[in-house]
C-alpha cells in the first residue's frame, strides 16, 4: 500500500492542501480533471487577448495564516486591500464606499458615515473571534477527547474576550436577515443594499432571508486582504509552493470514482481505468458529488447519503466576463477608474432577483457584482483594453424551460442593460463577452448545481454543520477519505482555507490510517 | 390616603392574568388594569352577532402550560379544553388530505399522495417528539443567559450546553437545523409530496413575517407541533365557550386568590419618581400607587408608550428600537347559516371538526409572502380555519356555525401606509372569502355576519403594536436570552420596580401563560412585589 496522499481537485483548496501536505513531508499527488489548475480561481481566457484572473471577482478573502504557513510571498504572491466599491445607481454617479472610504457617504449623510464607521469598528473588534472560527477546525459539538474540550474552551475564551455588548451583538446578528441589520443602522438605502450584496454573493437567498447577516459578518470581519492579481495570482503562488515542496501535480486526470477496499477508501480510479492507491484521499469536490457520484452507493453510510441528498446548493448566480476596448467609465465619474462595483439600488431589487430564482425564472433586473482586474493587472488585456468580471444574480440553475441559447442571451442582455444604465459607453466599447450560466459552471468546473461555493452558506450549513457533524472536521466516517472543498468548514469565499484545514486533519490522522 | 398595591399589572390578557394570579396566590395585593371592558386581551370571546360568539383573535389553544392549568386549578374555574382531532387540507384539483389523531388513518390518507411519505410519518413523529422533549423545559424556565458572567448564569448556560451536547451528534444536528432551516427545507428532508409539505410548513409561518422558505421557520413549526403532541394533557384544542373562557378561568383563579381586576381602566402613563416607577396614571387621570408595576403589554408599548423614551437608558432604547414587531396576519370571523360544503370532501364530516388549512402548494404560500414583502396583503392568503361551533355548540344558535379564519399575510405596513388599512379592510375580507370559495363555493351565500380584523385593527382595538399577535417576531434573534433585548430577558427592566410579563418576553407568544408565570416567580424571588 502506498503511503501517499491523493488530493482530488486542483482549485485553491486542493492546491493549498497538497502544498501543506507536501511541505509536511507527505508524498502527495494532486489530480485535476481540467488541463489547467485553479478551478474557478484559475486564469481564464475568454476572448482572444483577454484573460480573466479567475471567475470570482476579487478572488476571495485571503487568510493570513495560509499565506504565512506556505510562505506564499516567496512564491510571488503579493497581497492588497480590496478596493472601495462603487454602489451604482440608475441615475446619478453612485456612491463609492469602502472601510477607509467614507467621504462620499458623509456628503449624503454624516450620521450614516458615522454609523458605518461604528459598524466597521465592530467588525474589527470581533475579527479575532471570527478569524479564530475560520482558521481552526469547526467547534466539536460532540466533544470526545481532551483536545476537543480544549478547543471548545479556546473558542469560548475568545468569545469571552469580547465586550458583553459585542457578544450580544454577535448573538443577535447571526440569525438576522441582512436587510434588517442594515436598516437598523443606516438611513441611506444605497449603503444598506451595497452591504447586503456582500452577504448574498453567490447565495440562493435574498436580503430578507434570516441568517444572511451572518454572511455579512464573515465578509466584513474577514475581508481585509486579497491576492493582488486575483484568484489566478493566488493559484500560481499555491502551485509554485506545492511543486517546490515536492507535490506531484497531474492535470487532465479526471477521477471517476474512489476505490473502496476492506471498508476504507484506498485510492482513486481515473476515467481511463488507471487506479492510484493512496493512504488518504482528500476530495475537494462538493459533498454531493463526493458522496453520491464518487462512492459506490452500497458502501455509503446512510447518514452520509442523507447529508448529501439534503445538501442545499442551489446555484443561482451566473458569471459574465466582458472584454472592453477602453475603460469601464461610469456616468458622473469621467476619467475616474472604478475597480469594483455592485448594482441593486434598493434592498428590494436584490430580493426581487431572488424571487425570480425561487420560481425558477430569470430576474428581469439581475443584480451585479463586478471587478475590473485590468486596473491592477493591465497585462490581462491588450493595451488600453479592460476585463470586467461579473457575477449576475437571479439566474437559477434549474431555470424553467432550460438554459437554451435564448435564455442565455436574455440574461446577458439584462445584465448588460443593467450595467449600461450607468456606463453609457458600454456597448460601444464591448468587443467580447462570455456568459457562464450555472449549468456551464457545473459542466466545466464541476461545481454543484453551478453553486460558486459548493453549497449555501446558511446557518444550517456553517461551521460544525458544513457539510455535516460527522465531516465538519474534514475527516469522514469512511476511513481514508477526507473532505477539503468549499463545501466544508469554513467554506466559500476564503480560498484555500478549507484545504488548509483538510491537510491538518490528514496530518493529525484524525481517522487512523489502516496499516 | 390612597392605598398602595403590592403590584399593579397593566393589561388583562392571559399573561397579565396569570402573573396576577401567581402574585395573589403568594399573598400579594394585586390590581389588574384592563383597558377594554372585558378581560382577555387577544384571548377573548365576544358575541358580535346575536347568538354567535367569536373567539375574536386567538382561536386555538395548544401550548397552555399544563403546570399552570394545574397550579391555578383552572378546571375548577371553568376551563374545559375540547380536543381538535383533525387537520383538513383541501386542494384546488379536487383532492384533499386529512390528518387525524389516529396515526394509521393518517398514513392511509397520506399514502394516496405518496406511499414513501406515509412510511416516513412515524419516524418523523418520533423525531419531533424527541426534539420537543428537549425544547419543553426551555419554555418552562427563564432563559439561560450565555452573555452573563454571573456564576449562576454561567452555571445555567453550562448546564444547558451539557444537555445540548448530551443529545448526541445526530440529534444535536437536527436540533440546530430545526432552529436555522426553513420549514420547507426541513420537511423536504423527510417528505416528497407537496400536499403534505405545504400545509405542514404553513404552521411554521403563523404569526411571523417570514415565508415557508425562510430560514428559521422550522422552529415555529416545532412550536406548533409541540402543542399537538402534548397528548396526555389534551392541550391542543378549543376552549368551551371560546378562547375568552381561558382568560375568564384565569381571571377567576386570580380573583379567588384575592386579586382585584378593573376593566375599562386604561393606563395613560407610569408614575415615575427619582427614576423609579411608583405606580400608574389612568386615562381618567386617577393615580394609583404600587410597590411594583408589571406590564403585560408588548415591549414597544410598555417602554416607548407608557415609560417614555426619555426615561430609558440609551443603550436599552436603541436595542428596543431594533425589536421587530411588524404584524403579518389578520383574522376574519364569519357567522354562517349552515356548514360550508367543501368540493373535495362534500358534506358535514369529522374532517370539519379540526382545523382546515388552505395551503395548496409551496409556491402559492411563498407567493403570498412575496406580496406581503412588498407591502400588499396576499390576494390568495394562507388560511387556518376552525369551525368551533362543531365542537362547542354553545357558540352559535342550533344548526348555525361560527367560522374563524386566521389569515396570512396581512402586512401592517401596507405600501401606501398602515393608515390605509381601513380603506382596504373589506377588500381584504373579500380576498379571504374568495379564497375559501375556491374550495367551498357555496360559502358566500351562508355568511350572516362578517368581522374583518386587519393588523391595523389589532393594534387599535387590542393594543398589539403593529398588529403583531406574538408581541414581537418569534425569530431566533428575538428568542430566549435575546427577548425582548439582550440583557433584559428575565422580566426585569432597567427602570427600577417595573417588570414585564407579556408575550414579548421569554418564551414568547401564543396562549402559553409561561411569561406571566415566570415573571411572577422572578418578582417574588426578588421580594419586589
Amino acid at each position: 500500500m502506498s503511503a501517499r496522499v491523493v488530493v482530488v481537485g486542483g482549485g485553491p483548496n486542493g492546491l493549498a492542501c497538497a502544498a501543506l501536505l507536501a511541505a509536511a513531508g507527505r508524498p502527495t499527488l494532486l489530480l485535476e480533471r481540467r488541463e489547467t489548475l485553479g478551478g474557478l480561481a484559475g486564469a481564464y481566457e475568454f476572448h482572444p487577448g483577454y484573460t480573466a484572473p479567475g471567475l470570482l471577482p476579487g478572488g476571495g478573502a485571503l487568510r493570513r495564516r495560509l499565506v504565512g504557513e506556505l510562505g506564499l510571498a516567496r512564491h510571488g504572491l503579493r497581497t492588497a486591500a480590496p478596493p472601495a466599491v462603487l454602489a451604482i445607481e440608475d441615475d446619478g454617479p453612485g456612491l463609492l464606499v469602502g472601510p477607509a472610504v467614507r467621504a462620499e457617504l458623509a456628503d449624503r449623510s454624516a450620521a450614516d458615515a458615522e454609523a458605518y464607521g461604528d459598524a466597521q469598528a465592530f467588525f474589527q473588534r470581533v475579527r479575532p473571534f471570527v478569524s479564530g472560527l475560520v482558521d481552526r477546525p469547526a467547534p466539536e459539538l460532540a466533544p470526545g477527547g481532551l483536545g476537543d474540550w480544549f478547543g471548545l474552551f479556546g473558542t469560548g475564551l475568545r468569545l469571552q474576550m469580547l465586550a458583553r455588548r459585542d457578544r450580544a451583538e454577535l448573538a443577535r446578528l447571526a440569525p438576522t436577515a441582512v436587510a434588517d441589520w442594515v436598516r437598523d443602522r443606516f438611513r441611506t438605502e444605497r449603503l444598506g443594499s451595497l452591504l447586503a450584496g456582500a452577504a448574498l454573493r453567490g447565495e440562493f437567498a435574498g436580503p430578507w432571508s434570516p441568517g444572511t447577516a451572518a454572511n455579512l459578518l464573515f465578509a466584513e470581519a474577514l475581508g481585509g486582504l486579497e491576492a493582488e492579481g486575483g484568484g489566478a495570482a493566488l493559484v500560481q503562488a499555491l502551485e509554485s509552493a506545492a511543486r517546490t515542496a515536492g507535490a506531484e501535480i497531474r492535470t487532465g486526470a479526471a477521477v471517476e470514482a474512489f476505490v473502496v477496499r476492506e471498508g476504507r477508501v484506498a485510492g482513486v480510479r481515473l476515467t481511463g481505468g488507471e487506479e492510484i492507491p493512496a493512504l488518504a484521499t482528500v476530495s475537494t469536490l462538493d459533498p454531493r458529488r463526493t458522496f453520491l457520484e464518487m462512492l459506490p452507493a452500497p458502501l455509503l453510510p446512510p447518514s452520509l447519503d442523507a447529508v448529501a441528498r439534503n445538501w442545499r446548493g442551489h446555484g443561482s448566480t451566473a458569471v459574465l466576463l466582458l472584454a472592453l476596448e477602453g475603460s469601464l467609465e461610469f456616468a458622473g465619474r469621467p476619467g475616474a477608474p472604478v475597480a469594483a462595483a455592485r448594482s441593486g439600488a434598493h434592498l428590494d431589487d436584490l430580493e426581487r432577483a431572488h424571487d425570480a430564482a425561487k420560481y425558477r425564472g430569470l430576474a428581469d433586473r439581475p443584480w451585479l457584482d463586478l471587478r475590473v482586474p485590468t486596473l491592477a493587472s493591465p497585462e490581462l488585456a491588450p493595451p488600453g483594453g479592460h476585463v470586467v468580471q461579473m457575477l449576475v444574480h437571479g439566474a437559477p440553475h434549474d431555470l424553467a424551460g432550460g438554459w437554451d441559447a435564448a435564455a442565455r442571451a436574455r440574461l446577458a442582455a439584462a445584465a448588460l442593460a443593467e450595467l449600461g444604465r450607468c456606463v453609457p459607453a458600454l456597448s460601444a466599447r464591448l468587443v467580447g463577452q462570455r456568459l457562464l450560466a450555472p449549468p456551464d459552471l457545473d459542466a466545466e468546473f464541476g461545481t454543484l448545481g453551478g453553486h460558486l461555493f459548493h453549497g449555501e452558506s446558511g446557518l444550517d450549513q456553517m461551521l460544525s454543520l458544513r457539510p455535516c457533524f460527522a465531516c465538519s472536521r474534514h475527516a469522514t466516517p469512511l476511513r481514508g477519505l477526507f473532505l477539503g472543498g468549499s463545501g466544508t468548514h469554513p467554506g466559500g469565499g476564503l480560498p484555500g482555507a478549507s484545504g488548509r484545514l483538510a491537510a491538518r486533519a490528514v496530518l493529525r490522522g484524525t481517522v487512523a490510517p489502516a496499516r | 390616603m390612597a392605598r398602595t398595591w403590592d403590584a399593579i399589572v397593566i393589561g388583562g390578557g392571559h399573561n397579565g392574568l396569570v402573573c396576577a394570579a401567581y402574585l395573589a396566590k403568594a399573598g400579594r395585593k394585586v390590581l389588574v388594569l384592563e383597558k377594554r371592558p372585558l378581560v382577555g386581551g387577544a384571548a377573548v370571546s365576544e358575541e358580535l352577532h346575536p347568538g354567535f360568539t367569536y373567539s375574536v383573535c386567538s382561536y386555538v389553544v395548544s401550548l397552555l402550560r399544563p403546570w399552570i392549568i394545574r397550579e391555578l386549578d383552572l378546571a375548577r374555574h371553568g376551563l374545559e379544553i375540547l380536543p381538535l382531532d383533525c387537520t383538513f387540507n383541501p386542494f384546488p384539483d379536487g383532492r384533499s388530505l386529512a390528518r387525524w389523531g389516529d396515526a394509521a388513518r393518517t398514513r392511509r390518507e397520506v399514502a394516496q399522495f405518496s406511499a414513501r411519505d406515509a412510511e416516513m410519518l412515524p419516524q418523523f413523529g418520533r423525531q419531533m417528539v424527541e426534539i420537543s422533549r428537549f425544547v419543553k423545559p426551555i419554555i418552562d424556565a427563564p432563559a439561560a443567559d450565555p452573555l452573563s458572567r454571573n456564576p449562576a448564569d454561567l452555571f445555567g448556560a453550562a448546564a444547558f450546553g451539557r444537555r445540548f451536547v448530551g443529545l448526541g451528534p445526530d440529534m444535536l444536528a437536527r436540533k440546530i437545523k430545526m432552529l436555522t432551516m426553513s420549514a420547507v427545507d426541513f420537511l423536504h428532508e423527510w417528505f416528497e409530496c407537496e400536499q403534505l409539505i405545504a400545509p405542514m410548513a404553513g404552521s411554521g409561518i403563523i404569526g411571523t413575517f417570514l415565508g415557508i422558505r425562510s430560514p428559521g421557520t422550522a422552529y415555529v413549526l416545532l412550536h406548533h407541533y409541540m402543542g399537538e403532541i402534548d397528548g396526555h394533557f389534551r392541550s391542543w384544542g378549543l376552549a368551551r365557550g371560546g378562547t375568552g373562557a381561558i382568560s375568564n378561568a384565569i381571571a377567576g383563579a386570580a380573583r379567588a386568590a384575592g386579586a382585584e381586576i378593573r376593566t375599562g381602566a386604561g393606563v395613560a402613563e407610569l408614575r415615575m419618581h427619582g427614576g423609579e416607577v411608583q405606580g400608574v396614571v389612568l386615562e381618567s387621570g386617577e393615580e394609583l400607587h404600587a410597590r411594583a408595576v408589571v406590564s403585560a403589554l408588548d415591549p414597544h408599548r410598555t417602554f416607548f408608550g407608557l415609560a417614555g423614551r426619555e426615561n430609558l437608558p440609551d443603550e436599552f432604547a436603541a436595542d428596543l428600537g431594533r425589536y421587530k414587531l411588524r404584524g403579518s396576519s389578520g383574522k376574519v370571523n364569519l357567522a354562517l347559516d349552515a356548514l360550508p360544503d367543501f368540493v373535495s370532501r362534500p358534506g358535514a364530516g369529522p374532517h370539519l371538526m379540526g382545523d382546515i388549512t388552505i395551503a395548496p402548494t409551496i409556491d402559492s404560500v411563498e407567493r403570498a409572502y412575496d406580496q406581503a414583502k412588498y407591502g400588499e396583503f396576499s390576494h390568495e392568503p394562507f388560511l387556518n380555519i376552525v369551525i368551533p361551533s362543531l365542537t362547542d355548540p354553545s357558540v352559535a344558535p342550533p344548526g348555525k356555525h361560527v367560522m374563524s379564519c386566521f389569515v396570512q399575510y396581512a402586512p401592517y405596513h401596507l405600501a401606501a401606509g398602515a393608515g390605509t388599512w381601513p380603506l382596504r379592510r373589506e377588500e381584504f375580507g373579500d380576498a379571504v372569502v374568495d379564497t375559501i370559495a375556491r374550495y367551498a363555493p357555496g360559502i358566500k351565500d351562508l355568511i350572516l355576519h362578517r368581522q374583518v380584523l386587519t393588523p391595523w385593527d389589532l393594534e387599535k382595538d387590542f393594543g398589539l403594536t403593529e398588529g403583531n399577535i406574538f408581541h414581537g417576531e418569534l425569530s431566533l434573534e428575538q428568542l430566549a436570552f435575546l427577548r425582548p433585548v439582550p440583557g433584559w430577558a428575565r422580566y426585569k427592566t432597567p427602570l427600577p420596580r417595573l417588570w414585564m410579563c407579556g408575550s414579548g418576553t421569554h418564551p414568547g407568544g401564543g396562549i402559553m401563560g409561561a411569561p406571566g408565570a415566570l415573571a411572577a416567580r422572578a418578582m417574588l424571588r426578588e421580594g419586589r412585589a
